[in-house]
């Protein structure tokens, strides 16, 4: 019986500060939904190159002749040594003909179960007149199907355009001959019987090891690379491991580039998410005061009545993680979409372990829960006596500026009482300044990424995570901005009612009440600057990738006119609900 | 004509349970100078006839005059500029800004108005000379009520409306506060009128209006009221 009355009195909780509750659940929405977003990104893409590896059998070595072909006594030195890995013999060399490099690869690609090709049109080559052609991508060209093209006086017909795994790179190709050059052509043909073997790739039967480019795979490479310089000699081969292939090197660097940004962003996230709740919490808790009161004279626990409120936020948090779910992973396949453009990527993974959702849901919902049982704690632990007197306002007090009679004197009341307002509610005007230029900073993050990406033609990915910081960072800051309004709003009820019954008209009163969210926002956006500068230096020295001479001039600019113009929006947002203040409960009650 | 009449004023609310009739037909007529309590126990619709006096809330029905304007007749906007210019407000709870001081408090009613008084004069004049630059915080529950007087009658006011001036204040506060309210009335010849359930501030007023259940139950016309330092509760 008791507890059903307790239940009741807690979804009427829910009912009643139902606003709260949708701002709760919007900020962890915004948070979840872009840190696991991008912190999955770097799981997927190596999940996905991981599968690709074992799928496509990908060598894990190349094994190159550096004096035109191996002896008969360097191949069985190889073949014994990976006696029980596939070996693929070929032959390869590359021709400079007009400027344009052309690999040419001698290796029958029916039978390839070694970077096993993807043959995209045609078909492969059946006889030793054709040719297949690696697929054209922003560095590589290609030829049409029937294609007659002259190597080295040999005239071949091109018979199909296929992708190698070894090609998944769209940007340059480096030579392997000609040194600092690229690559504009790669072809395939059929191995000749009079043919020699200069290119030996290997593919090591322990597939599990690869995970990736892992560090376990990069001792093991780097220990079967040392050996096999040892047997044959360095002077006579050069073995080139997947690290030292662009597409998978640089696609998992990059995978790993997101991660950090990720790592980075997490904090700033959560500062921003935790200061919010703290002061919507706070002020809901305030708000209670009589509730609280009332349960603890009926001789409910302190430990049972924070609950109460715990639960609030809970609900609050796990909705909030709810809908971040499909959002993080539609943030993941956004990114994950936009490697494409500089990748051959395999296709999404669809079904994974969630782990960075976990992750901070469990962060989340934890800091969440601590924060509202020690804010609630500081409140409820009082007498219920305390709790019913009437919280008296905090006491007004000169600041220093009025120490300036010149200045001080000419100002009318309305910044009189602003300025008094700001400078005296420290710890408010702390926590707005601080949520703000968390928000703008993040912004600012958004648009200096957009700037450096913008400027790199292989930076399509980093271009993607920039324009969702930028648009989840932008919904952040709007969402600070109208909670501290709207908490502004309820905490000066009385003042807005007493300003109503003296006859100040609606523009007055909002004036009143906004001048001073415009100034606390101004002082954030502006201290914004200063904080994203040293922000952004951490992340490009941290990712290794761009700088702050790279970020446009009206950049600077733009964060904090972000900013002030959401602090805008909140407040013509929150204009109906000062108006619509209700003198006569507002005045004539004790809150 | 009164100086303030109110004709067959109704007022009703929309409830869940359906209309709440909260006056009914209501009908006085004040004069200016003078000092008038509205008596009636708690629900009976003072404060509701109190609210619509001073243009916080509307009628339903009926009309309310004063000096020859009609209240009733006045849009959202209208209001505030009549609530500006027409009407001094004093509440239990005082409902000053507490970031401004006494002084800055009562300027921040008359610097709207445009035949204000001085600001300083009129806070010297309930007594508060001294304490112009306290701030709230820093003053009696006596000396607020004080600070909020002086801010409604610093604007210069056709009414000066006070609902349940003392009800936060102690006795002897309370009987101090009533004497300036009086002073107030008698020197400066406007309308006062106080809202209240304390039947014993009957003795003090020129006219009194008995509200019951939204209903007028009586008006009294005290012919010789007595000083309020003979009126003991």
């Amino acid at each position: 019986m008791v507890m059903k009355a307790f239940g009741k009195t807690t979804f009427r909780l829910f009912k009643k500060h139902l606003v709260r509750l949708i701002t709760i659940i919007a900020i962890v929405t915004v948070s979840i939904g872009v840190v696991s977003g991008i912190g999955e990104v770097e799981n997927r893409i190596k999940l996905a190159i991981t599968d690709y590896y074992k799928e496509q059998n990908v060598s894990d070595f190349i094994i190159k002749s550096k004096r035109g072909a191996f002896s008969a006594e360097e191949l069985e030195k190889i073949s014994q040594k990976f006696s029980t890995d596939k070996l693929l013999f070929s032959f390869g060399y590359e021709l400079d003909t007009d400027g344009e490099i052309t690999r040419v690869c001698s290796l029958n690609l029916n039978e390839a179960d070694i970077n096993k090709p993807k043959l995209l049109s045609g078909r492969f080559p059946q006889s030793e007149s054709e040719i297949a052609v690696e697929r054209a991508t922003d560095k590589l060209k290609s030829y049409e199907i029937g294609e007659t093209v002259t190597l080295n006086g040999v005239s071949y017909t091109v018979c199909g355009s296929v992708l190698s795994p070894l090609y998944i790179n769209k940007i340059e190709e480096p030579s392997f001959v000609f040194e600092s050059r690229n690559l504009s052509y790669v072809v395939y043909s059929l191995p000749s019987a009079i043919q020699p073997v200069n290119d030996v790739y290997v593919a090591l039967t322990d597939r599990t090891e690869f995970r990736a480019l892992s560090k376990s795979y990069k001792n093991l490479t780097a220990r079967v690379k040392s050996e096999l310089e040892t047997e044959l000699h360095t002077e006579n081969v050069s073995v080139l491991s997947l690290f030292e292939n662009t597409g998978f090197y640089s696609l998992i660097s990059y995978a790993e580039k997101v991660q950090l940004i990720g790592i980075v962003f997490v904090v700033f996230f959560l500062l921003v998410t935790m200061l919010v709740v703290y002061s919507n919490m706070s002020r809901l808790f305030d708000e209670e005061r009589g509730q609280i009161a009332c349960m603890k004279t009926l001789g409910y626990t302190d430990f049972a009545i924070t609950n109460r409120y715990s639960l609030f936020v809970l609900t609050g948090t796990l909705l909030g993680g709810l809908i971040a779910l499909p959002i993080g992973l539609g943030v993941t396949y956004i990114i994950y979409a936009a490697f494409n453009m500089q990748y051959a990527m395999p296709p999404f993974p669809g079904i994974s372990a969630l782990v960075y959702y976990v992750i901070t849901l469990t962060i989340i919902t934890i800091s969440m829960l601590l924060l509202t049982f020690f804010t609630g704690l500081k409140i409820v632990r009082n007498k219920p006596v305390e709790l019913l007197k009437h919280k008296a306002p905090t006491p007004g007090k000169k600041v220093i500026i009025e120490k300036i009679g010149f200045i001080w004197n000419k100002l009318s009341f309305k910044y009189k009482s602003t300025l008094r307002n700001v400078l005296l509610f420290k710890s408010r005007f702390f926590m707005t300044v601080i949520s703000v230029i968390g928000s703008t900073v993040l912004v600012f993050a958004g648009l200096g990424l957009l700037d450096c990406a913008a400027t790199m033609a292989n930076a399509t990915s980093i271009l993607a995570i920039a324009v969702i910081l930028i648009i989840f960072s932008a919904l952040l800051c709007a969402l600070v901005i109208y909670n501290l309004t709207n908490i502004n709003i309820s905490e000066r009820n009385r003042e807005i009612a007493t300003l109503m019954v003296l006859g100040y008209r609606d523009r007055e009163i909002t004036g009143y009440i906004f001048r001073e969210i415009y100034i606390m926002s101004f002082i954030g956006a502006i201290l914004g600057i200063p904080f994203g500068y040293g922000f952004m230096q951490f992340v490009f020295n941290l990712i290794n990738f761009g700088s702050i001479a790279e970020i446009n001039w009206w950049t600077w600019l733009l964060a904090p006119a972000v900013t002030m113009f959401f602090a805008f929006i909140s407040t013509l947002m929150l204009r109906r609900k000062i108006i619509k203040t209700d003198m006569n409960s507002s005045l004539k009650t004790l809150e | 004509m009164s100086f303030l009449t109110l004709k067959s004023v109704c007022k009703e609310y929309k409830t869940d349970a359906g209309v709440f009739v909260a006056l009914n037909d209501i009908s006085f007529e004040l004069e200016n100078g003078e000092f008038v309590v509205i008596l009636g126990p708690s629900g009976a619709g003072k404060t509701t006839l109190l609210n619509l006096l001073g243009g916080m809330d509307t009628v339903t029905s009926g009309e309310i005059l004063l000096d020859g304007n009609k209240v009733s007749a006045l849009t959202k906007k209208q209001l505030a500029d009549y609530r500006r210019t027409e009407i001094g407000f004093v509440f239990q709870f005082y409902n000053l800004m507490p970031n401004l001081t006494a002084l800055e408090n009562v300027e921040l009613s008359t610097e709207i108005c445009k035949n204000a008084l001085s600001p300083a004069k009129t806070l010297e004049d309930v007594g508060l000379g001294e304490k112009f630059k306290n701030f709230p915080a820093q003053l009696s529950g006596g000396e607020q009520q004080r600070v909020s007087i002086a801010r409604a009658i610093a604007k210069n006011p056709k009414i000066l409306l006070c609902d349940e001036p003392t009800g936060a204040l102690d006795y002897a506060t309370g009987k101090l506060i009533l004497r300036l309210l009086h002073d107030v009335c008698k020197n400066s010849g406007k309308l006062v009128t106080v809202v209240t359930h304390n039947q014993a501030l009957r003795d003090m007023a020129d006219k009194v209006i008995h509200i019951k259940n939204g209903q007028i139950a009586g008006i009294e016309i005290n012919a010789s009221p007595k000083p309020i330092e003979e009126i003991e509760w």
